[in-house]
């Protein structure tokens, strides 16, 4: 149940909605972003199958700042911690069903692009230089927002970054995980 | 202690099995009855059909993976090669997160073994609403005992998990229903990774069952192989194109099989099943393929103990409670446990950062309570719609109506307070606005005011059922009472997809007594044909 939500719904037609919703700016933003061709296919970043080079730097500045102090911890101990729970949310993103990629990747290609981090983020730095407090400042804002798509996006990066993170051997002591019973580890790969 | 491995064995010994991302030519191929899916509904219809001497081809887009892939019981190995879009599927708009399995033995393989029948009220809403004809519960019962006892269905002997017994203990304490759950394993080993496949070959899914029991007696078995479109002519299906998919069952290979068949069968589950149907323009002259898909919708409640409940281990559900399943008025719902190993659970608190660090600093104190709402009963819950995306993929929409988040609230009340009955330190709703409450009282006030809202409330579903109708009435029904099409003669639906509401409880057991008696009666009639 936490693996990430596909969809952020963050389509154009639903951005250009969010202008009856209360914000203005946003569907100008969301008809600009689709004049300035912010939609185009990313591609691939080398040895990812779905993030693209601006996706693996956004995600690497959000996974410290979705998952909070365990994430320093671990990755103290686990150098490769940060590129495996990449890996793993490209696996994720790979296997999904072109509509939900779809929309992933929209989601993706905004959050990519200052103006529209500017003015729905709350910051225009980017990713790589903003601050661990200004990252969760934006995360708060997004889960707070009135606006359901902002909530949604905000649910499908914390589950990404949560399932890339979460699910590593490395965080089960910050998990309080003793991992599958030692019984049956030992019985069956005897 | 090495657990043998059927289908090195059964292969070894002739069964045969085909991996169709290894192909390197279009072929075409003939059967009597090809099954597309292998899950519940197909692996059912195949040990039948197959022991009526049918000649029987199963398709399945999913891998083929055995008890030894499953030893790790890693939960990421599980959800990313076990899952449908591994396990990230939603609704259309992100709002529910769906659950379905995608292996040789489709969500049998990852489902945690509750084995419940159809209730009789389900049943009885059934005949009278969508005039579905010959399931009496004395009608259907044979067949509930029929698939129990092939499947090892037993009420758990063992001492519940202490996350399934606080669910117990807090019913227990305030007087209201609660029962010990029947499960479909043999020998079980209590070890609670149900959800990554069994390790040990207890959980009698179909991959362990009724899949090699049909190989054994000639079955064919395809997988990496995508059921793509039907071909209809006049009121019959002429043939079935499959693409093979690649080795990691994603993309496909360019290879193109058409298959050829006296009688066709869906059994791909209640998204891919309609999916398929519209894909590929299948006769649907007052447009019900895919209406009415129920999704049995969950909501969760944390709880924190202060001793250890350790709810990663140990058979994940063993406790239900039907205490609100019936109400007078307003949706029913049913309470169930789920397993807590650690990528599952971070989601759960609806926390990041720093809070969801702490909250996971005590995941071995949690105890979650979960609610199924029994959707699509009811005049305001009419379930939701499978589509298909310009290129065909498969959409779910899914809407939530007043009468819904009625259901929802009152469900984080019920568990709310079991919870704190059973004795827990704090308790809070997964929900974007739920805050850990220290009491019943400050609980109770807290979940009357939350914003009842689509992307707030964490949602769920594990319970695909609907979209292809069964019922006599043309009107309203896709396939007949006992799952054929009702506008093509060689075709029918046997998968959740054919049920009209949810069910109630979940539906494996449902699935496997209306596929035997479904597939049992299409064996006779194609023997006699
Ligand atoms: C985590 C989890 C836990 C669950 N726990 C329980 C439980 O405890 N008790 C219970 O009663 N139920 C449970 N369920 C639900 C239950 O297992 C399912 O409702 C049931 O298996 C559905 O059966 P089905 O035949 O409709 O489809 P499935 O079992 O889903 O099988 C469909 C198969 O068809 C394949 N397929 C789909 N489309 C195509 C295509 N075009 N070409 C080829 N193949 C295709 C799929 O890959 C899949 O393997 C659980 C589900 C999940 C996800
Ligand atoms: S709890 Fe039993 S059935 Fe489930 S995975 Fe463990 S041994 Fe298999």
């Amino acid at each position: 149940m936490t693996t990430p939500l596909s969809g952020a719904g963050l389509s154009r037609r639903r951005f250009l909605q969010l202008g009856t919703i209360g914000s203005a700016s946003l569907a100008v933003l969301g008809t600009t972003a689709s004049l300035s061709g912010c939609s185009r296919p990313a591609s691939p970043a080398a040895g990812f199958d779905f993030l693209s080079a601006d996706d693996v730097v956004m995600l690497r500045a959000l996974l410290p700042v979705a998952n909070g102090s365990a994430y320093a911890a671990a990755a103290a101990r686990n150098p490769d911690l940060g590129e495996t729970a990449l890996q793993r949310i490209d696996a994720l993103c790979a296997r999904m069903d072109p509509p939900a990629q779809a929309e992933l990747r929209k989601l993706f290609d905004l959050l990519g692009w200052s103006l529209f981090r500017r003015l729905a983020c709350g910051f225009s730095d980017g990713w790589s230089e903003a601050a661990p407090a200004t990252l969760t400042a934006f995360l708060e804002r997004w889960r707070q927002s009135s606006v359901g798509l902002f909530n949604a996006g905000h649910r499908g990066l914390v589950k990404l970054a949560g399932a890339g993170f979460w699910s590593q051997p490395a965080t089960w002591a910050a998990s309080t995980y003793p991992g599958p019973p030692a019984f049956a580890v030992s019985a069956l790969n005897r | 202690m090495a657990i043998n491995d059927l289908y090195t064995d059964g292969i070894g010994g002739g069964w045969n099995v085909r991996d169709a991302s290894t192909l390197t030519q279009d072929e075409v191929l003939e059967a009597d009855v090809v099954i597309v899916g292998s899950g519940a509904g197909g692996g059912t219809a195949a040990e039948i059909l197959t022991a009526a001497g049918l000649d029987v081809l199963m398709l399945e887009e999913g891998a083929l993976y055995t008890s030894a892939d499953f030893k790790d019981m890693d939960e990421f190995r599980g959800y990313t090669t076990l899952y449908q879009e591994a396990s990230a599927r939603t609704t259309s708009d992100g709002a529910v997160s769906i659950f379905q399995g995608r292996a040789v033995g489709g969500t049998t393989v990852v489902n945690w073994t509750t084995s419940l029948r159809t209730p009789d009220n389900t049943l009885a809403h059934w005949r009278e609403v969508y005039g579905v004809r010959d399931i009496e519960s004395e009608q259907m019962a044979p067949w509930f005992e029929r698939m129990e006892q092939r499947l090892g269905i037993e009420p758990w002997a063992m001492a519940p998990n202490r996350n399934n017994d606080l669910l117990r203990a807090g019913c227990e304490k305030l007087g209201v229903h609660w029962k010990v759950i029947p499960r479909n394993v043999r020998g079980c080993w209590n070890l609670g990774y149900c959800g990554l496949g069994c390790p040990v070959n207890a959980k009698q899914s179909m991959l362990v069952t009724t899949i090699p029991s049909a190989l054994g007696q000639g079955m064919r078995l395809l997988h990496h192989a995508r059921a793509q479109r039907l071909q209809f002519k006049g009121d019959q299906v002429s043939e079935l194109t499959v693409q093979a998919l690649d080795a990691q069952a994603l993309r496909p290979t360019g290879v193109t099989l058409r298959v050829r068949a006296r009688h066709f069968v869906l059994a791909g589950g209640a998204i891919n099943t309609p999916a398929l149907l519209l894909r590929s323009n299948a006769p649907d002259p007052r447009q019900r393929i895919g209406q009415r898909t129920c999704i049995h919708p969950v909501n969760g409640t944390v709880a924190r103990f202060d001793d250890a409940v350790n709810g990663f281990h140990g058979a994940p559900q063993s406790i239900y409670s039907d205490e609100f399943l019936w109400p007078d008025s307003g949706v029913g719902y049913k309470l169930e446990v789920p397993p807590l190993q650690p990528m599952l659970s971070s989601g759960l608190f609806g926390s990041f950062g720093d809070a969801l660090s702490r909250d996971m600093a005590t995941l071995d104190h949690a105890q979650v309570n979960i609610a199924l709402m029994r959707d699509g009963f009811h005049a305001d819950s009419s379930g939701g719609q499978v589509r298909i995306d310009d290129n065909g993929a498969p959409v779910l929409d899914y809407d939530f109506s007043d009468y819904l988040w009625d259901g929802l609230r009152r469900a984080y009340l019920s568990m709310a307070e079991i919870q704190f009955a059973a004795g827990a330190r704090m308790v809070r709703p997964a929900h974007l606005d739920g805050r850990d409450y220290s009491s019943w009282k400050e609980a109770r006030e807290a979940i009357a005011a939350l914003p009842m809202q689509k992307q707030r409330a964490s949602l769920y579903s594990a319970h695909l059922m609907g979209g292809c109708l069964m019922g006599e009435d043309r009107q309203t029904a896709v396939v007949d009472s006992y799952g054929r099409f009702h506008e093509a003669g060689n075709l029918s639906v046997i998968d959740g997809s054919v049920f009209p509401t949810s069910i109630g409880a979940n539906p494996q057991l449902s699935i496997y007594a209306f596929s035997a008696r479904n597939a049992s009666k299409l064996a006779e009639s194609l023997r006699t044909a």
